[in-house]
C-alpha cells in the first residue's frame, strides 16, 4: 500500500513531468508501441497514451522506484525483445529519478514553510511573554498560545513543584487533572514525547485511547535547569492528526517554555532570598541587641566575653546582670541545633530566665523554674538548652553556680592545673519538674573560670579533626596567667587559626571570669 | 554506613551510622519516627557513631519522650569513648537507660 504522501507526491509528479512523459510515450509509439502508460502500484494509469486499457495486458513492465519503495510500474505493449527491455529500464532508472528530484523538492518546500511556521509561532510566543515575571501568568500564557500555535482544542501545561504538581488547562476542565498527572509520569519515565493518534494502529499509550474524549493527543518534554520537571500536553488536533511538523513545533514551544520557565522560577526565588536574607539580617540585628551592650566593670573580678555565630543567627548567648552590692548573675546558654528556629528559642530561653533571675535569689532556683516554664514549649519543638547560671557573691568572693548540662566549664585555680567543672543536672527541657543543684567555688586571686560553649571543642580543621576538651584544657591551662580579656583573645585567636579554612560548624560563646593577681 | 532498623519481638533496634550530626539528622529523625510508629520500646544503638552534635541530642531526647508518653523507653547502647564523654558532660547519661551491648538493652526489656 502506498503511503498518502507518496501517492500524492506521484499524482503530482504526472502533471509537472507531463512535457516528459510525453516525449517518452511519442518514442514508444513511434517504433510500434500500442500503448505506453505510467502506473500506480495498484496497476491504476496515471498517464497513458496510445490503446486504451492497453496497459492492462502490456508485454513490457519496469518498477518506478522512490527510495527502498516500488510506486509504480511504467508499462508498454510491444513485441519483446532484449532492446526494447534495455530501453524502457533506463526509461524507468530516468522517471524515478525525476521522482527523487520531486521528492527531494518537496520536502525542501515542506522544512522551509514549517520553519517558516515555527519561527513566526516562536515569536508570537515570545512577544505574548514578554515581560511576564510571575510564573503564575506566565504558565497560564504559555498554554494559551501553545493551544493556539497548535492548533489544538486544548492545552495543558504541568509543572513539577515543591508543593506537588501545578497543572493548568486551557480551556479549563476539559479533561481529567488525574490523567494528566499520569501521561506526565509517562513522560517523565520515558524521557520522551507521548504521542497518540487515535486512528493509528498502534497506540503510544493505553490511557488516551481510555479516554472517549480524546482523538488524538502529544506531551512533549520540558526539562527546567536540566531537570524534566514540566511538559507540555496538546489535546485534539483540529485538522485530524498531529503529523512530524507539528511534533517539531510542539517541541520548539517547549524549549522556549523551558527557558521561560527557569528565567521566571530563578526571578521568583531571588526575589523570596532576598526577601528572606533581610528578615534574617533584621532578626541577626535583635539577636545581637540581646547580648549585653557592654559588660559590667565590678572591683575584684574581671569579666570578658565573645559570641560568634556559625550562622547569621544562633542558639547561644550569654548575659552579664549586676546586682546589688557588687553582685553579679553570669548566664551562658546553648539551644540545641542552629539557625533561626534555635534563635527563636534562645530569645525565648532569655526572656525566662532574666525573670527567674530576678524573681529568685538562688541560682539552682532560677533553672528548676525555668525549666518547668519551658518545658512543654521545648517538647513542641524537640529542642533542649543547656545553661549555666553562676551569681557572683562580691562580698563573700565566692561563684555560686548551677549547671543544667551545659560544657565545657574550665576551671583553672591560680595554685593548680586547668580541669573540667561537670555539670551537676541535665539541660532544660529533657525531663519535667527535676530540681536542680548548686555549687559553690571559691575564687582565689589568679583563679580562672571559663564558660564556653561546644562549638569550640567541637572546632575543626581542614582535615576534619576536632579541637577537642584535652587541647582546651591546655590552652586555659596556658594561658590563664593573662587578664581575663587576653584570655578571651588567645582563646579565639587559636580557634580561629586551628579552624582556618574549615567552616564554623557551631556558634562559640565564651565568658571569662578571673579573680586578678593581687597587687605586691 | 546505612541506617538500620531491626525488630526483636516487640522492641526496635535502631543501628546509625559513623556520622550523627546535623547533617545527618533528617534522615536519622525519619528512621526514628519510623521505629516508634512500629513500637514504643526502642533501642539506639551508637556502636558506630564516632560524634554526636547538640542536634544528634536533641534528636535522641525527642525519641525517648515519645516512647515514654506511649508506656515505652528510648534506650542506648554501644556509647564509644567520645559519645560517653558528651553524654557525661551534658548529664544526658543520667536522662537514658544505657547499656554496653544491644543484646543487654533488648534484655533490659524482657
Amino acid at each position: 500500500m502506498m503511503n498518502p504522501y507518496d501517492r500524492f507526491l506521484f499524482a503530482n509528479f504526472v502533471n509537472t513531468a507531463r512535457s516528459q512523459l510525453l516525449a517518452l510515450a511519442d518514442f514508444w509509439l513511434s517504433i510500434g508501441a500500442s500503448s505506453f502508460a505510467l502506473c500506480d502500484d495498484e496497476g491504476y494509469a496515471l498517464f497513458h497514451r496510445g490503446a486504451a486499457h492497453g496497459w492492462a495486458s502490456a508485454d513490457l513492465c519496469q518498477p518506478l522506484t522512490l527510495g527502498e519503495a516500488v510506486l509504480g510500474t511504467l508499462r508498454v505493449s510491444l513485441s519483446p525483445a532484449p532492446e526494447h527491455d534495455r530501453r524502457l529500464y533506463t526509461d524507468a532508472l530516468l522517471v524515478s529519478s525525476l521522482l527523487q528530484m520531486e521528492d527531494n523538492l518537496e520536502q525542501m518546500t515542506e522544512e522551509l514553510v514549517s520553519s517558516q511556521d515555527q519561527l513566526l509561532a516562536l515569536y508570537q510566543l515570545a512577544r505574548s511573554i514578554r515581560g511576564v515575571i510571575s510564573l503564575e501568568e506566565l504558565i497560564t500564557k504559555l498554554t494559551t498560545e501553545a493551544a493556539k500555535l497548535l492548533k489544538v482544542d486544548s492545552a495543558c501545561l504541568i509543572i513539577e513543584r515543591a508543593s506537588g504538581l501545578n497543572i493548568t488547562q486551557v480551556p479549563p476542565h476539559i479533561l481529567d487533572i488525574d490523567f494528566w498527572a499520569t501521561m506526565f509520569l509517562q513522560v517523565q519515565q520515558r524521557e520522551r514525547f507521548v504521542l497518540y493518534n487515535h486512528a493509528d494502529e498502534t497506540d503510544d499509550t493505553g490511557e488516551a485511547a481510555a479516554q472517549p474524549a480524546i482523538h488524538n493527543l502529544l506531551i512533549t518534554p520540558i526539562w527546567v535547569q536540566g531537570n524534566l520537571i514540566a511538559a507540555l500536553g496538546f489535546c485534539n488536533k483540529r485538522d485530524g492528526r498531529f503529523s512530524s511538523p507539528d511534533l517539531k513545533l510542539a517541541r520548539a514551544i517547549s524549549e522556549e517554555a523551558g527557558v521561560q520557565i527557569e528565567r521566571t522560577v530563578l526571578h521568583q526565588e531571588s526575589l523570596t532570598q532576598a526577601r528572606l536574607s533581610a528578615e534574617i539580617d533584621f532578626a541577626a540585628d535583635i539577636q545581637a541587641r540581646l547580648l549585653p551592650a557592654r559588660l559590667p566593670s565590678i572591683a575584684g573580678l574581671e569579666i570578658e566575653a565573645a559570641l560568634t555565630q556559625a550562622q547569621r543567627v544562633g542558639g547561644d548567648f550569654y548575659d552579664v546582670l549586676p546586682q546589688p552590692d557588687d553582685d553579679l548573675i553570669v548566664v551562658v546558654a546553648d539551644v540545641a541545633g542552629k539557625g533561626l528556629s534555635s534563635a527563636l528559642l534562645m530569645a525565648m530561653t532569655r526572656a525566662v530566665l532574666r525573670s527567674q533571675v530576678n524573681l529568685r535569689p538562688s541560682v539552682e532556683d532560677v533553672l528548676t523554674l525555668t525549666n518547668n516554664d519551658l518545658y512543654n514549649d521545648y517538647t513542641e519543638v524537640s529542642m533542649f538548652a543547656t545553661a549555666f547560671v553562676a551569681r557572683w557573691d562580691h562580698d563573700r568572693s565566692v561563684l555560686n553556680y548551677a549547671n543544667a548540662g551545659h560544657a565545657p566549664v574550665i576551671y583553672r585555680p591560680a595554685h593548680g592545673s586547668a580541669r573540667l567543672l561537670p555539670a551537676q543536672d541535665l539541660p532544660l527541657g529533657v525531663l519535667h519538674g527535676i530540681s536542680y543543684q548548686q555549687r559553690t567555688l571559691n575564687l582565689l586571686a589568679g583563679d580562672v573560670v571559663v564558660i564556653l560553649s561546644d562549638g569550640f571543642s567541637e572546632a575543626r580543621d581542614t582535615d576534619g579533626q576536632l579541637f577537642g576538651l584535652e587541647r582546651l584544657l591546655w590552652l586555659v591551662e596556658n594561658c590563664a596567667h593573662l587578664d581575663a580579656g587576653s584570655i578571651k583573645n588567645a582563646i579565639m585567636e587559636t580557634i580561629r587559626a586551628f579552624s582556618d579554612g574549615h567552616p564554623q560548624d557551631d556558634d562559640q560563646t565564651l565568658v571569662v571570669i578571673k579573680r586578678p593577681e593581687l597587687l605586691t | 554506613m546505612p541506617i538500620t532498623i531491626t525488630r526483636h519481638d516487640e522492641v526496635a533496634v535502631l543501628r546509625l551510622g559513623s556520622r550523627f550530626d546535623a547533617y545527618e539528622a533528617a534522615n536519622v529523625r525519619q528512621a526514628m519516627t519510623e521505629a516508634i510508629d512500629g513500637t514504643p520500646r526502642v533501642i539506639v544503638d551508637l556502636s558506630d557513631v564516632q560524634f554526636m552534635d547538640s542536634t544528634a541530642l536533641a534528636i535522641l531526647v525527642q525519641g525517648m519522650k515519645r516512647c515514654r508518653q506511649q508506656q515505652g523507653d528510648l534506650r542506648l547502647s554501644g556509647l564509644q569513648q567520645p559519645v560517653r564523654v558528651i553524654f557525661d558532660l551534658t548529664r544526658l547519661d543520667s536522662a537514658f537507660q544505657i547499656y554496653a551491648t544491644e543484646a543487654e538493652a533488648i534484655a533490659s526489656f524482657q
